[in-house]
């Protein structure tokens, strides 16, 4: 079937499509969610980076803070925050250390950092450890020299940068995050796009497959049912030819039979008449009597003139009947030739030819039918309207005058066309018989063969239609011709 | 041929003028010398033999041997053998059935119809005057009290 290949092809496609659009949907999609778990790391590292730098820091600040309360009023209380802060420093610096190791990028030397922090840690803790041995004035001179302010400004330098680090790294990694949020909903927008896309062109091509599939099968069913009727049509025909023939086969050897009998049976009169004859003019002198003489006038003069009359109108009358069957059979045999015809016309012109004889029986005809046109074998309609038409006036009712009405009604594709009479009409048992080769029906008053409706049927026959009467004896008949008005599809029907 | 005492009019529904004349003078030369009445097509024969009122009392006390052809040109012979033979007064009348075909379910449909004779054409003439002898002798048959 042709419908198959663009189908497949199309499928095929659409197949293609869908399954690399939802390929390339998933693996952006793990490209991204591997980016966005990369960037959280990242995030995560920096600010531990963050948090413990300012840990440190403020710890720092705080034994700073703690160490120059106590140098000012030699409080004891100062040194608790910062011992506990000193005592905090070393845990800041590892976790410091550790989350600095896990930066991808490390532009910091933990190590320096660390110098100086332990330098500065140092210097305060000397600072104290003079202070509590009372030497309160060389505490405050260390201060005053500036080192440990300058330790502590370059701690808070470094540290400065790598929150700066940190908080960079931070902005950098949250804008990437927010992207690629934003690429992975693009493309999971652009995938619910492609697979409405892909799913809707399926379900189209299905639908349309589906339909064309349906509109096949029924065509098919279609085809089907009318070759079923076709088929039950032609046996019809055949059936209907077949009793046809046959019936012919018989009324042609029984008419044929009829003459030959009268010849078989006037050659045996003949034969006796010679013997009659003989016995009188062979007698070669010998006494005849006056029987003989008499039976042998009556053979010249009757017997043998009436015997060779019979055989010869026997023999012409099979002259006769073989030339109506040939007829009948060269008309089967003429090739039709369809062409565009008015009913009209044609019974009009049926009509004139046989005015005169209208008008001898004092008769009318209604032509009252419409124009109507047909795609038909002309002679074959004329040839039966002029029959049809003939009949009315030959057996006309002598009791009112003639009066003949043709008619024409389309009725799908086949045209009615009826010739009405009111003459004496066709008894029910002969209503068949009339159609018969060489049947009459009714008083046998005018002269004719039984050829014309048997001609008639056969013509309506070889134009794919019908002829049928129904008649009311004493009253007038009706034939009917049925034929279809398109006769080339006909010719065609059967040539195919 | 007579019977009961007159004379058996044959009535001969033939509507071939040759078959007719064959028919007659074989008769003839059997030695039939009966009135034959002829007819060439089978409504003016029904008329005779039924009446022009087609009531069959013209030929209550008719004796008619009816020789016919099955096939002529008005009606069919077996229509007019049916009606001779539904209606009560020619019922008993002999009918010899002459026709040229010899199809077998016809001659059974004719003698179903109560036909006495079927003789086929060509006929072979002595069978067939003999068979009209005989039939005539049947009214005598028949009318014996």
């Amino acid at each position: 079937m042709t419908i198959n290949k663009p189908f497949v092809r199309n499928s095929l496609v659409m197949l293609f499509c869908g399954s690399g659009l939802l390929i390339s949907v998933l693996l952006s999609a793990m490209v991204l969610i591997t980016q966005t778990r990369e960037t959280f790391d990242r995030l995560v590292v920096e600010r531990t980076v963050r948090t413990a730098s300012s840990d440190l820091f403020s710890l720092l600040q705080d034994a700073e803070t703690g160490q120059r309360g106590y140098l000012l009023t030699q409080d004891a209380g100062f040194l608790k925050p910062y011992q506990d802060a000193v005592g905090q420093i070393p845990q800041a610096e590892e976790r410091l250390s550790k989350a600095l190791g896990k930066q991808t990028n490390r532009t910091h030397d933990v190590a320096e950092l660390i110098g100086l922090i332990d330098a500065k840690m140092r210097e305060l803790n000397s600072t104290v450890e003079l202070a509590e041995m009372g030497d309160i004035a060389a505490a405050r001179s260390t201060v005053r020299a500036g080192s440990g302010q300058e330790l502590m400004t370059k701690i808070r330098d470094k540290m400065q940068a790598i929150i700066g680090t940190s908080d960079t790294a931070i902005r950098t990694n949250v804008g990437k995050h927010a992207a690629i949020s934003e690429w992975l909903q693009f493309i999971m927008i652009a995938a619910f796009i492609a697979i409405f896309v892909v799913l809707g062109g399926a379900i189209y091509i299905i639908m349309r497959h589906v339909r064309s599939l349906t509109e096949a099968r029924r065509e098919l069913m279609k085809l089907n049912e009318e070759l079923e009727h076709r088929v039950v049509e032609r046996t019809q025909d055949v059936v209907r030819a077949n009793q046809e023939i046959q019936r012919y086969a018989y009324i042609v050897t029984h008419d044929l039979r009829a003459p030959l009998v009268n010849i078989m049976g006037f050659a045996s009169e003949l034969d006796r008449s010679i013997k009659d004859v003989s016995a009188y003019v062979l007698a070669d002198g010998a006494p005849v009597s006056q029987q003989a003489i008499q039976d042998a006038r009556i053979a010249v003069e009757q017997d043998m003139p009436e015997a060779l009359g019979f055989i010869r109108s026997s023999t012409s009358r099979m002259d006769g009947l073989i030339n109506a069957i040939r007829k009948i059979s060269r008309d089967g045999r003429r090739q039709l030739k369809p062409e565009p015809i008015d009913i009209r016309d044609i019974a009009n012109s049926c009509v004139s030819s046989q005015q005169h004889r209208i008008d001898e029986a004092g008769g009318e005809v209604d032509l009252a039918l419409p124009s109507l046109k047909l795609f038909s074998d002309r002679m074959s309609i004329e040839q039966i309207l002029a029959n049809l038409v003939d009949n009315a006036i030959k057996y006309r009712s002598p009791k009112r005058p003639l009066k003949i009405r043709i008619e024409a009604v389309r009725r799908g594709r086949l045209v009615d066309i009826i010739v009405e009479d009111n003459g004496r009409g066709i008894e029910a048992d002969d209503l068949e018989r009339v159609f018969e080769l060489f049947r009459r029906a009714g008083p046998q008053d005018q002269v004719g063969e039984g050829i014309g409706l048997a001609h008639v049927r056969s013509l309506a026959r070889n134009l794919g239609g019908e002829i049928d009467v129904r008649s009311v004896p004493g009253e007038g008949s009706a034939f009917i011709l049925t034929t279809p008005s398109d006769l080339s599809q006909v010719l065609r029907s059967i040539s195919a | 041929m007579k019977a009961n005492g007159r004379e058996v009019t044959i009535v001969m529904i033939e509507d071939d003028e040759g078959h007719a004349r064959l028919i007659e003078k074989n008769v003839r030369r059997a030695g039939v010398h009966n009135e034959i009445v002829p007819f060439m097509n089978g409504t003016s024969a029904l008329e005779y033999i039924l009446g022009p009122d087609m009531s069959g009392t013209v030929s209550a006390d008719r004796y008619l041997l009816i020789l016919l052809d099955l096939n002529l040109p008005d009606m069919s012979g077996t229509d007019i053998l049916q009606q001779i033979k539904e209606n009560p007064f020619t019922k008993r009348l002999p009918v010899v059935i002459l026709t040229t075909t010899d199809d077998a379910r016809e001659i059974q449909r004719c003698y179903d119809l109560g036909a006495n004779v079927y003789i086929t054409k060509p006929v072979d003439y002595e069978g067939f005057a003999n068979a009209i002898r005989q039939l005539g002798l049947f009214f005598s048959v028949i009318e014996v009290p």
